[in-house]
């Protein structure tokens, strides 16, 4: 049953045995598997209940329906826009659909930072089994590939570089493209079209439009989570909710659950909350050719130039890798550089653009402050260091991108930098060194943000326990991309599924 | 208009690039905005019904739009021909309130305070198209609030006026699948 905001008229109050706040990739997995083992299941979510008929493949209304500030999140200084889907079924109704599981390389990694020696390979083989035949992990079909993702394969095969098709969770795709705005055709298997009905099937009660704002320990292992009813769009509050329960899983993101347990009072106890912040900056890229590439057809993301990627068990995710992107044009046209003719001469050339982005994993360098407005909305303050290391890297990606796409035949490159000129040969490459990162300037975007409820053996190092529970010894859970120790891998969403299907399963064994 | 009235920015509000975070700059009284019809006797020109922003904003917001995406060119069609101030202001009552209300004081920093960086004394929508030209550029070199005003209002201007259907045949945007469907 799903119960929607403007379906709430006053205050209200609602019991259940287990709450969970968050209905995307962690809340939907963690929300299924407790109304399937029998719990009596309350799903909270910010986000409104949107249906595929109300996705019309435009930006412009997309992005403030289905993401968090209409996509307007940025850091502290700027820097990075931060990107969240807000809406039924969470980041898993707006993203790119890839499927990429955690290397073996990073979960020693986190063993050796982090002392999570239960979560390993084998540990979690059999999540993998279970959650990719729930969504369908299946290699992209080829006739999805479009040339935006099929020049940097060909490019790579040109240069002997490694690269490959990548895997997602679609099932009867048609190759819109409008991947990031909500499928229409209901062709990505998000939470929202699996998950989350399968759960209410086993009679778990869905409320959207319902702002979780803190929790209050009731006592004899019992809690109130205070809420707010919310308007749709503007989210001012309309009325106050109660949720009475016992057990409470947190899957609100690595933004947002961080924010109600700081709320909640629990952060002097766990110093580690809202610390540890990656958000793995991309960095897109503008390229102009002589042929048609029309990126806002087929799988927007499909090809992966992996041949930089490293994994060790010193440093965890590192290194960078290119990938396609595309399906929308509004927003890469903003990236462009300049006003006025200069930018209309490009633009102009829209059909023959293609759009890279290039992944830049990242350490943990950043955390977030909490303030409250008037109507109990949180504003994060996100705070994030991009290291000397992290830049070099960047700069090296920027390199490769462009002797990629030149290989591939691009006439101009735009790294999307407000001040620096688009490069028109790979002679040009090394003007990179000069490349101004300063906000207002470079535009960086962030999609995977991780860690700020890291797991971990204590209290010292992270918030929460190899099985997800916080070291408080509350009967509170997180379940999101929040408890990665770092980077977990270039595409979030399976390894946070992977990472409930485990925790919610030991939980119910327990 | 006083630009002194503008108020005293953080750190934080200096160095942020989107509208949400450009919300205290709104805290400007708009009242002392001259309305868009204040002009000479016999001046006033007809503004649309607005749905958020005030005439006064609604003027500068055209001339920052005619601007950034000028007629002619690459081609013909520029932000006046499709009505982009409208377009914009229909959209901002729908939008996070704080990015809305950004997006007002973004407006008050372009008219009051960006025309000194170029060294003009007027209000913004009362230059010439060189003259504000000069002024975005001003802003764009001018790294913190007026930077970050320009590109946050460009990428307003710039992702209303493309995803416009007006301006596909000139693009080669093809529109959403689902328009192909229903032709």
């Amino acid at each position: 049953m799903i119960i929607q905001g403007h379906e709430i008229e006053r205050d209200h109050t609602v019991a259940a045995h287990t709450v969970v706040v968050g209905s995307g990739s962690g809340g939907g997995v963690a929300a299924f598997h407790l109304a399937e083992a029998g719990v009596d299941t309350v799903v909270l979510e910010e986000g409104g209940y949107h249906v595929a008929s109300e996705f019309n493949q435009r930006e412009e209304d997309m992005f403030p329906m289905l993401y968090r500030n209409g996509g307007q999140q940025v850091t502290s200084d700027g820097m990075i826009n931060v990107m969240q889907g807000s809406c039924y079924g969470g980041g898993t109704v707006i993203n790119t659909s890839d499927c990429v599981p955690i290397p073996p390389e990073v979960l020693d990694h986190w063993q050796r930072v982090s002392g999570t020696t239960e979560i390993s390979p084998g540990t979690l083989e059999e999540s993998y089994e279970r959650v990719g035949r729930f969504i369908n992990v299946r290699r992209i079909n080829k006739s999805l590939v479009n040339r935006n993702n099929n020049l940097l394969g060909d490019a790579a095969g040109k240069l002997g570089w490694k690269s490959h098709v990548m895997e997602s969770n679609r099932k009867g795709c048609v190759g819109s493209g409008y991947c990031v705005v909500g499928c229409s055709y209901d062709a990505r298997l998000g939470t929202n079209l699996t998950y989350l009905p399968w759960a209410m099937e086993k009679g778990a009660r869905v409320y959207t439009d319902v702002r979780c704002d803190r929790i209050e320990r009731l006592g004899s292992g019992r809690y109130r989570l205070h809420c707010t009813v919310v308007e749709r769009g503007p989210r001012i509050p309309r009325a106050p909710l109660i949720v009475d329960c016992q057990r409470i899983v947190l899957a609100a993101s690595a933004i947002h659950s961080p924010a109600i347990l700081a709320r909640s009072g629990l952060q002097p106890d766990l110093p580690q909350i809202g610390r540890n912040l990656t958000l793995q900056p991309q960095l897109g890229i503008l390229s102009f050719f002589d042929e048609d590439i029309v990126h806002w057809r087929g799988a927007p993301q499909s090809v992966a130039v992996d041949e930089f990627d490293e994994s060790t068990s010193e440093h965890g995710l590192s290194g960078f890798r290119m990938e396609g992107w595309g399906g929308v044009i509004g927003m890469p046209s903003a990236l462009l550089p300049g006003f006025g003719h200069d930018h209309k001469r490009l633009t102009a050339k829209m059909r023959q653009m293609s759009i890279t982005a290039l992944l830049v994993p990242d350490q943990p360098s950043g955390s977030i402050n909490y303030q409250w407005d008037e109507g109990g909305r949180v504003i994060p303050k996100i705070d994030y260091v991009m290291t000397a290391e992290w830049k070099q890297r960047l700069t090296r990606g920027m390199k490769k991108a462009g002797e990629l796409l030149f290989s591939a035949g691009a006439r101009e490159v735009s790294f999307t930098n407000q001040a620096f000129p688009l490069l028109t040969g790979p002679d040009q490459l090394d003007r990179l060194d000069r490349f101004p990162i300063e906000p207002g300037l470079a535009n960086f975007v962030s999609a995977h943000n991780q860690g700020t409820c890291r797991m971990g053996s204590s209290k010292r190092n992270s918030v929460v326990d190899q099985n997800l529970r916080l070291h408080s010894g509350d009967d509170i859970y997180v379940m999101d991309a929040s408890v990665m120790p770092s980077s977990a891998s270039t595409h979030t969403m399976l390894p946070i599924m992977v990472m409930a299907d485990r925790a919610i399963h030991r939980m119910l064994d327990a | 208009m006083n630009p002194e009235c503008l108020p005293e920015m953080t750190r934080r509000v200096f160095l942020n690039r989107t509208l949400q975070a450009l919300g205290a700059a709104a805290v400007l009284p708009l009242t002392a905005m001259q309305p868009a019809d204040a002009g000479e006797p016999g001046t006033a020109r007809r503004v649309p019904r607005l749905r958020f922003l005030n005439p006064a904003e609604y003027a500068t917001l055209e001339a920052v739009a005619d601007t950034l995406i000028p007629g002619g060119g690459a081609f013909p069609l520029g932000a006046r021909d499709v009505d982009l101030a409208l377009r914009i202001d229909h959209y901002l009552p729908g939008l996070d309130p704080a990015v809305a209300v950004g997006f007002r004081g973004a407006l008050a920093f372009i008219e009051a305070k960006a025309p000194a960086l170029a060294d003009e004394t007027g209000a913004f929508s009362t230059l010439d198209d060189d003259a504000r030209h000069a002024v975005l550029d001003a802003m764009l070199r001018e790294a913190g609030l007026p930077r970050g005003v320009l590109v946050a209002t460009k990428y307003f201007c710039v992702l209303h006026f493309y995803t416009s259907e007006r301006t596909w045949s000139h693009t080669g945007y093809d529109g959403p699948m689902l328009l192909e469907e229903t032709r």
